[in-house]
């Protein structure tokens, strides 16, 4: 089963209506390390939000496992969302009144999981060199340290697929490397789909898979093997 | 949630110890201001009930017009008159009063009744004389219906059964006459006879109106005083619950040609002073709610803009509009029911040093109500209050869209 079906996804905005995404069709195997890439206002971070549920299309279609993630009742989408999806914005978006710890911790608390959680938890801190943030607050923390206190929270629940909005695009070269490192890792080891949105070329070519938008439609698809599927850049 | 909500409250101490403090002084004021003038309507009623009667019974003078005369002189025949008939007859007699004795006794809420005999006299010693209701009682009876020993200041209620022509009377008018406990003093009755009555026993009860006017003798040496043998003017009664005393004299009333009246409708005046305070209590209440509602109301609102970003990611962690509302929704609980507790504290223990206050009248001391229910609607007022005014926040939260909170943050 594919892990992401976009079936003509369409979504406009404003009135007169401008169009971000045109027509937008394709799918993601279980597993696959995507990369979306594009120019400011190609409609990548649109595409990502859209599918991942967050935002709603205008027209067309996207599943997830094949569930249409927009047709879910209220309190499914709620459950899919803290067990199967992952989210990390390029605004870590930590809470500040939460440690390092609690801020991880915090998707377990929807159903009271926290206690089962902690040694995962525990365990991403040492994993991704923040053990010595365990107790800190976010003002007391790096901006990648933060970053990855807020990777560390996506994957806290084990989710199918991580949806990552330019998630590098806040930090400095040795950070973004470091929060790259760790996407790599959780693909390859767990298998975790990673739909990643980013305007840098390095990280992008590291990337499986690499999807690039222009005007609101794909232009090309390398997908694994190098094979072109678009109009080519 | 509870306990990011926790999280919130402590991080921001500034904010929740001002809120906390303006939660406690709502309902410190409001435990205050209730327990002050419950305090006074209780003082006041308590004065009036218990040195009256929650119900007196006592005859009606009937007024005299056309309808007297109705088919008296020309029956079956419409009469009209050149100059209608008017006037009033005095009456001085119960109709009934066995039938209200037997009525009385099989009441279930009535505690207890007594009969009196009421005539306006003149007291004089001296060269000072003044106008008096003599109150005949019968002491064994009357001791249930009122609490009129209570105010005795010297001798006591049952001296003046112990014989023949002994009055009790209040210590302002024993002054203002010139007399002094055990001296005499004339009685002098409308039709001109003169009587000699020893006070045995002096009352005072703070109310000028009672304490000028009212003297007290046992029923026979009142009878014998104005010659009215085996005469009864009225019958006082005492009710289980003071606030059914309306009530029940109404219902009295249908049934007797007899007037029967309750204190509080007998006392207009106080009865429009007593809601007045009630109307101004309970506007005082909205006020509180609504003091307390904006602070509140004011402190989340802005809480929720300024963590506009936090909500957007638990939502985005799968926290439903429920739970967003929930987060803000229980802060204020929490604030209200710690203020609430503690605002119950505060004016207990302002209601003790107020209580001290020494005033010259009744107990000597400021008049407070310890009635519990003030304490439970204190509370419950600050609770409500907040709950109302984190809801509008809170569901405000509960609607933001998490995905324009990131595209506006990004």
């Amino acid at each position: 089963m594919n892990a992401i079906d976009c079936i003509g996804l369409m979504k406009s905005f404003g009135d007169p209506p401008t169009e971000v995404l045109r027509s937008i069709s394709f799918s993601v195997k279980e597993g696959e390390f995507v990369a979306i890439t594009g120019r400011s206002g190609s409609g990548k971070s649109t595409l990502l939000y859209v599918m991942s549920g967050l935002d709603d299309p205008t027209a067309g279609e996207a599943r997830l496992f094949g569930e249409n993630i927009h047709g879910l009742e209220k309190n499914r989408l709620h459950r899919f969302r803290n067990l199967r999806m992952g989210f990390v914005f390029q605004f870590h978006y930590l809470i500040p009144e939460l440690t390092a710890l609690d801020n991880i911790l915090m998707p377990a608390r929807k159903y009271r999981r926290e206690k089962e959680k902690r040694p995962r938890a525990l365990d991403f801190l040492s994993q991704f060199e923040l053990e010595h943030c365990t107790a800190k607050y976010p003002s007391q923390m790096s901006g990648g340290e933060q970053q990855r206190v807020a990777v560390a929270r996506a994957l806290l629940m084990e989710p199918d697929i991580l949806f990552a909005d330019e998630p590098t695009g806040n930090l400095d070269s040795v950070n973004g490397e470091k929060v790259l490192r760790i996407f790599e890792k959780i693909n390859r080891e767990h298998r975790t789909t990673i739909m990643l949105v980013t305007h840098e070329m390095d990280f992008a070519a590291r990337a499986a898979r690499e999807i690039h938008l222009m005007d609101g439609r794909i232009v090309y698809d390398r997908a694994q093997g190098g094979v072109l599927n678009g109009a080519g850049r | 949630m509870l306990y990011l909500a926790i999280r919130h409250l402590v991080n921001r101490p500034h904010q929740t110890i001002l809120t906390f403090i303006g939660l406690i002084l709502g309902a410190a004021g409001y435990i205050v201001f209730s327990g002050l003038q419950i305090g006074y309507s209780d003082y006041v009623v308590d004065r009036l009930v218990n040195v009256d009667a929650y119900v007196r019974i006592s005859p009606r003078d009937s007024i005299i017009n056309d309808d007297t005369f109705k088919d008296i002189f020309f029956p079956g025949t419409a009469v009209r008159w050149i100059r209608p008939p008017s006037g009033r007859v005095y009456n001085s007699y119960l109709s009934n009063i066995q039938g209200w004795f037997e009525r009385l006794k099989a009441e279930p809420d009535v505690v207890a009744y007594s009969p009196q005999l009421i005539r306006e006299v003149i007291f004089s010693n001296g060269k000072f004389s003044y106008p008096v209701r003599l109150v005949g009682i019968n002491t064994a009876t009357q001791r249930k219906v009122t609490n009129m020993e209570r105010d005795i200041v010297e001798g006591s209620l049952e001296d003046i059964s112990r014989g023949d022509s002994l009055v009790l009377i209040g210590r302002d008018l024993m002054k203002r006459l010139g007399a002094h406990q055990f001296g005499t003093v004339n009685v002098i009755n409308p039709d001109g006879s003169v009587y000699q009555a020893k006070i045995v026993s002096v009352y005072h009860t703070g109310i000028k109106e009672i304490d000028y006017r009212f003297a007290y003798s046992s029923l026979s040496t009142v009878q014998k005083i104005t010659r009215s043998p085996g005469e009864i003017s009225s019958i006082v009664v005492r009710l289980a619950d003071v606030n059914a005393s309306a009530a029940t004299a109404t219902r009295w009333q249908l049934l007797s040609s007899d007037k029967v009246e309750s204190w509080d409708q007998s006392k207009e005046d106080i009865r429009v002073t007593l809601k007045t305070q009630g109307i101004v209590r309970n506007a005082t209440t909205f006020t509180i709610m609504l003091i307390i509602a904006f602070g509140i109301y004011n402190i989340l609102n802005m809480v929720v803009n300024q963590k506009k970003r936090e909500i957007a990611i638990l939502r985005s962690l799968g926290f439903s509009e429920r739970e967003t509302i929930f987060l803000f929704l229980v802060q204020g609980i929490i604030l209200g029911m710690g203020g609430g507790l503690f605002g119950m504290l505060v004016g207990g223990v302002a209601c003790h040093y107020i209580e001290q206050i020494k005033i010259g009248v009744g107990s000597g001391h400021m008049p407070m109500s310890w009635d519990t229910a003030i304490y439970l609607k204190a509370f419950s007022i600050v609770l409500i209050s907040s709950i109302i005014a984190s809801f509008l926040p809170a569901r405000n939260a509960g609607r933001l869209s998490p995905i324009e909170i990131i595209r506006w943050s990004a």
